[in-house]
């Protein structure tokens, strides 16, 4: 079962990382060469990936056309479901990308006494808007770790994330937020049954991985509490390639890290590409222009016809019968 | 094909929208009469000059397939994804949220959960992943890879002409994801494999011969309109005369061919005939390239192309 494999594997993650450190003290290993490795690893796949994408042609300009198109200038048409230029693409990638607007269209299809209907279902969206946008926060505030001084913005986002003033430290919500949302997502993944029909242990897999670094930084900060200091030592050292690893940081601190350094290995190898792939999907990338241009496909090849004049041959006595004219007689 | 036509009631009683317990990979493909076409016949994919041209039935177990099906077919889908950043970009990020699902008619009107449209493209995924991942080679089925069989030939080929390359689960997916895109390409995989339908072969090879799908022969054209116009006296009293393959017109009008064969259609032709002499245009009708729709797109890019050009050509 994909399920159990996946969770399985997160959870020995976790105790490799447990016994390199609390066992065979490998500190160097666990806080310096994997991170540096993995972050090597994640910025080449990410780029190889990308240039892979980018060197396959796009012979057809067919994107998805959701609204009235562009025809005649006193027919409205719709600027950014069926964009006719570069700014009404634009403006539609950039509601993909930042309000998953595709996604806000979800309809939840079902039988209902023998019928087809069709009802709203924005749960999904809603969901996956909070866990991108509570992963895109904390990403921002790590940058603290790797910056010193630390730049006004993140201390502002810091504060709003901490607005509540619950807690000491804080309780920050990004966190709580991504765990609640990767739970929900590995919830509908499972009771779902089309969408459990469908998973794949690598669906469950970054589920589960992003759920555990959440929950160990969140344990981290509010309950195993960690050398926070020397954190910052190991984090800025690592930013200024100089590298050093104290001892003594607290073994959760080193799970948190090696989980990470899974994802971003893992992560230009797997399904997290889409973050790179949306914006080169040529479906809604392209304006849908091709009345108005003409698009050659690239390698554009000879093909074999049935000429106008074999037609002819083939037809001609019928054609003079019927009337029609002929270029020979 | 179907014995009797059911009614909506019958067909809505069976759908079930839960999937069976056996996972999609363990469920063998189960041909159901009346959800497939014949085989192509022979003759059509002569016409335009397609391999394998045999007498042959999905349902047959011996496909009558080359010695060699399976390289012919992983050496073209390894060059399809190097051609078509569309069908190497969908095969790598689909993230399986399930917004596409239900999106799909055939889904919708079936149950069927390899007719979702997710699972669709999941079924050519999964040899993706062997054949063209190191993941996949490595890890086989845990990273969602399988080889490809006969059996996975045959279910490929019952779920890729189970979609009408409508498009709308396009419009669900957070990345455009379009399942007609990977559907054009692997049937035009199956092409290279003899592995077409008799209804599609059938118009394309009408298409690249006589002009249109029907097949209409240019008298028959003329006839067919000769009728409408017939008809159009009756009512209005006005005897339309419009042109057939006249040099020098302004316009030249295409057409689905269906609008001069049968009803609804041939209401729609009438009308716009009669708009036409109306607003006084200065158009005329080809018989050579006399159909509106490329059938093409059902089998390859090449041959879409190829029936595309009888219309530029006759403009
Ligand atoms: C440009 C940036 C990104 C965009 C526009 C984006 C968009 C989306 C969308 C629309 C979905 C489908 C809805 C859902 O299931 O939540 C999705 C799913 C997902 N994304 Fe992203 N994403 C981005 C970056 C990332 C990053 C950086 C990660 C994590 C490292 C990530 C992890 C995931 C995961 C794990 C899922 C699957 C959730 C599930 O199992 O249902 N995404 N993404
Ligand atoms: S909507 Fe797109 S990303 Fe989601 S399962 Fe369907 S094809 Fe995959
Ligand atoms: S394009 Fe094909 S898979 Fe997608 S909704 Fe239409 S018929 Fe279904």
């Amino acid at each position: 079962m994909g399920i159990f494999f996946s969770f399985f594997m997160v959870i020995l993650l976790v105790l490799i990382a447990y016994f390199g450190i609390a066992a065979a003290g490998l500190h160097t290993l666990f806080g310096i060469i994997i991170p540096y490795a993995a972050f090597v690893t994640f910025c080449i796949g990410f780029l190889l990936k990308v240039i892979k994408w980018g060197r396959a042609p796009v012979p057809f300009h067919i994107p998805t056309t959701c609204g009235q198109q562009m025809t005649l200038p006193w027919i409205n048409y719709s600027k950014l479901d069926n964009p006719s230029s570069t700014s009404g693409v634009i403006g539609r990638m950039i509601l993909e990308v930042f309000c998953f607007r595709s996604l806000f269209r979800n309809l939840k299809t079902g039988l209902n006494n023998g019928n087809i209907s069709y009802a709203s279902d924005k749960w999904l969206w809603l969901a996956g808007l909070a866990f991108h946008y509570s992963f895109a926060v904390v990403l921002i505030r790590h940058l603290r770790f790797f910056l010193e001084p630390v730049p006004a913005l993140i201390n502002t986002i810091d504060s709003l994330d901490g607005f509540l003033q619950v807690g000491v430290p804080h309780f920050l919500l990004s966190g709580g937020v991504l765990l609640i949302a990767a739970l929900y997502l590995f919830f509908r993944r499972t009771s779902n049954p089309q969408v459990r029909y469908i998973s794949l242990p690598a669906d469950y897999f970054p589920l589960f991985l992003i759920a555990g670094i959440a929950l160990s930084g969140i344990i981290m900060r509010y309950i195993s509490k960690v050398d926070i200091i020397k954190v910052k030592q190991l984090t800025v050292s690592l930013a200024e390639l100089k590298g050093n690893a104290p001892e003594g940081i607290g073994t959760i601190f080193f799970i948190h890290l090696f989980l990470i350094c899974t994802l971003l290995v893992y992560f230009p190898f797997s399904k997290l590409m889409h973050m790179g792939g949306i914006f080169l999907s040529p479906t809604r990338n392209l304006p849908n222009d091709s009345r108005i241009k003409r698009h050659i496909n690239p390698w554009n090849p000879e093909v074999k016809v049935h000429t106008y004049e074999a037609y002819e041959n083939d037809f001609r006595e019928k054609m003079k019968g019927a009337g029609i004219p002929v270029e020979k007689e | 094909m179907a014995k009797g036509t059911p009614k909506p009631e019958e067909l809505t009683s069976s759908i079930d929208y839960n999937p069976p317990a056996t996972g999609w990979r363990e469920t063998p493909v189960d041909f159901k009469e009346g959800t497939f076409c014949h085989g192509a016949r022979p003759s059509y994919l002569q016409d335009v000059g397609f391999p394998n041209a045999r007498e042959w039935a999905p349902a047959d177990s011996d496909w009558k397939l080359p010695e060699n099906w399976k390289e012919i077919f992983l050496e073209a889908m390894g060059e399809r994804l190097k051609k078509y950043r569309s069908f190497q970009l969908f095969m790598d990020i689909c993230v399986r949220c399930g917004a596409c699902a239900d999106k799909c008619h055939f889904f919708i009107g079936t149950g069927d959960p390899k007719n979702m449209p997710v699972l669709r493209a999941e079924l050519i995924r999964s040899v993706y992943r062997k054949y063209f991942t190191t993941a996949g080679k490595l890890l086989g089925k845990n990273a969602g890879a399988r080889e490809l069989t006969l059996d996975v030939l045959k279910e490929l080929w019952y779920y890729y002409y189970q979609c009408t390359e409508c498009r709308r689960c396009s419009v669900f997916c957070p990345y455009g994801i379009d399942q007609a895109e990977i559907t054009m390409i692997v049937r035009e995989i199956f092409n290279l494999l003899g592995l077409n339908t008799d209804w599609i072969a059938g118009p394309v090879s009408n298409c690249y011969k006589k002009g249109n799908h029907l097949g209409l022969e240019p008298h028959t054209i003329t006839s067919n309109i000769e009728y409408l116009l017939d008809d159009i006296e009756e009512i209005t009293g006005i005897r339309i005369e419009p042109t057939f393959n006249r040099k020098g017109a302004e316009i030249l009008f295409v057409t689905p061919s269906g609008d001069l064969f049968g009803d609804p259609g041939t209401y729609t032709a009438m009308g716009y005939l009669m708009l036409f002499h109306e607003l006084g245009l200065d158009y005329t009708w080809s018989t050579y390239a006399s159909e509106g729709g490329n059938f093409g797109f059902f089998t390859s890019m090449d041959m879409a192309k190829r029936l595309n050009y009888k219309k530029t050509r006759q403009a």
